[in-house]
């Protein structure tokens, strides 16, 4: 059983996120043209707040498809699943699976994936800091003891896996008239982004060097992460790669299986 | 406690005007947050809080702790605004006489209670939670309000006297939700500073507002945070601030549209120039008495 207060705030959440004033006359002190006009104040602060919140966060899903149709996506989505948390750093972290079921984005197949570079860029942006690994490492330690290490990923590492060039589309639309005519959006792009320090690295990989660092992940010694991916993918370039991963701050910790 | 928020103007941080608030002289005597902009692990928000927490007393104002929510306040939140208040050690954390979650949905907006006894104690025991896990007392800002309750047991300064005598708290004294409550749920500005305990007031807002009809044609005043602030408002502030006999540190708020600082630090002069001339008048009027 609920107390007055609690009963109040019930129809109040619930006439916010579903349009209906529905037991609020009882509530507050007005008419029904007057209760209409100022619970519409409070509802536009809900969603405007809600759907910037959700533009912030995915610039270039608004730029596709236009802000008429990103604002009704929007509001679709936060009815659907509104934050749980006052930290709008974790909210809209559900959108890319949400545009990826939305019947009026099925023609766009490669909107999701958009969506979730999007988001792993968010993810890396507020990421814990940490200082990475040098190239010199690699170097100073030989290969033998490499091999036999693991490494430690970078607390904002991400990986990005699509099956369409979300990083191609996504680049094309930094830039103040985007033209993507040229890319192919049907072709699979894997993508890696870290922040070392302040900026963030947008690195280009492919699914070999996606499936070593998954594997590094998992804490795998570094010569048993890279049989398994030469197991899959034979002219897979190590050294490239080890040196991309050291240049680019992947790493933060190298240490023997052991310790 | 180390440091104090100054008697004088500050503003909300916008990372925008990072470089002028580092660089040069200005009216800005010290900054305001919102603790929810830095509960991300790391990165360039965090980088840029320190900078300014080295250079500026700061303030930490929430707006989702949801002391008002029947269903409590939420630990997580809880913990992560205590992690923040560790690490940056502001001079002052507040909060708003509001609820924004029921039901684990939060709104992401600051909505009204009805003044009553069982308002008060919920608040009470709300506030009693961040208070003890903070350990420390922190302030309370009352609402701007665009709709009136059935069934109120108290006035809003009646409450907000009640709340702070029985928790501790201060208040975060918004001189602009005042006249926009007042106008939008039909009281007198005047008699509620009357009726305010006002030595619970530590810290002042000051903002803009817009003005958008009823259907009966009667006003209604948005609480937008979008323009400069409204001669009324100031003349408000002038009356509160020879009430206090001192200038409480005043803060000026513009969250929509925030211009560039050259227009922050004018707003910022304002206020100081407003309370030195209201603290003047006070002067004049007791030495001619």
């Amino acid at each position: 059983m609920n107390t007055p207060l609690a009963d109040s705030q019930e129809k109040m959440a619930h006439a916010l996120l579903n349009h209906s004033n529905e037991g609020l006359g009882e509530i507050f002190a007005h008419d029904e043209a007057e209760l209409q006009a100022r619970i519409a104040v409070y509802r536009n602060n809900v969603f405007f707040s809600l759907s910037n919140a959700i533009s912030d966060l995915y610039p270039v899903i608004n730029q596709l498809v236009g802000e008429e149709f990103f604002l009704a996506l929007a509001k679709r989505y936060i009815r659907e699943n509104p934050p749980a948390s006052a930290a709008m750093v974790f909210f809209g972290a559900e959108f890319p699976e949400f545009v990826s079921q939305d019947k009026a984005c099925l023609s766009l197949p490669y909107l999701a994936d958009v969506a979730r570079f999007e988001l792993a860029k968010q993810h890396c942006y507020h990421a814990q800091d940490a200082k990475p690994l040098s190239l010199q490492i690699m170097h100073e330690l030989g290969a033998e003891k490499l091999m036999a290490s693991v490494l430690k990923l970078h607390p904002s590492l991400r990986l990005v896996d699509s099956k369409t060039a979300s990083r191609s589309i996504w680049q094309a639309h930094q830039i103040e008239k985007p033209n993507f005519s040229e890319i192919d959006v049907a072709t699979a792009e894997q993508s890696i982004l870290v922040r070392p320090e302040f900026d963030l690295l947008i690195c280009r990989a492919d699914a070999a060097l996606l499936l070593l660092i998954t594997e590094i992940e998992k804490g795998a010694i570094l010569a048993e992460a890279i049989d398994m991916t030469l197991e899959k993918y034979p002219v897979f370039d190590l050294a490239s790669a080890m040196a991309m991963g050291f240049s680019n701050g992947f790493f933060t910790d190298i240490h023997s299986p052991q310790e | 406690m180390t440091i104090e928020l100054p008697n004088s103007a500050g503003i909300g941080f916008k990372p925008k005007h990072l470089a002028d608030l580092l660089l040069q002289k200005s009216e800005v005597s010290w900054l305001e947050v919102h603790p929810e902009n830095y509960m991300g692990d790391g990165g360039l928000p965090h980088q840029d809080l320190l900078a300014v927490s080295e250079a500026f007393p700061l303030s930490m104002h929430g707006v989702g702790m949801s002391l008002g929510s029947a269903d409590g306040v939420n630990d997580e939140h809880l913990e992560r605004l205590a992690k923040l208040v560790d690490a940056y050690q502001p001079a002052r954390v507040s909060e708003h006489l509001a609820w924004s979650h029921w039901n684990q949905v939060f709104l992401n907006d600051l909505l009204p209670m009805p003044y009553t006894r069982e308002s008060l104690n919920l608040v009470a025991e709300n506030l009693g939670r961040v208070q003890d896990r903070l350990k420390r007392t922190i302030l309370v800002e009352n609402p701007s309000l665009y709709l009136s309750f059935r069934g109120d047991e108290f006035s809003e300064a009646e409450f907000l006297n009640e709340l702070c005598k029985t928790t501790g708290c201060g208040l975060l004294f918004d001189v602009n939700n005042l006249y926009v409550s007042a106008n939008n749920t039909g009281f007198d500005a005047q008699q509620y500073l009357k009726e305010l305990n006002i030595k619970n007031i530590a810290e002042v807002h000051l903002a803009g507002h817009s003005i958008e009809s009823l259907p009966n044609e009667s006003k209604l005043l948005i609480d937008d945070h979008g323009s400069p602030v409204r001669q009324e408002v100031w003349s408000l502030y002038q009356s509160l601030v020879f009430n206090l006999g001192e200038m409480p540190p005043t803060l000026i708020e513009w969250d929509t549209d925030t211009p560039d600082f050259e227009q922050m630090d004018l707003e910022a002069g304002l206020a100081n120039q407003y309370a030195a001339n209201a603290l003047s008048n006070k002067i004049l009027k007791e030495s001619a008495a």
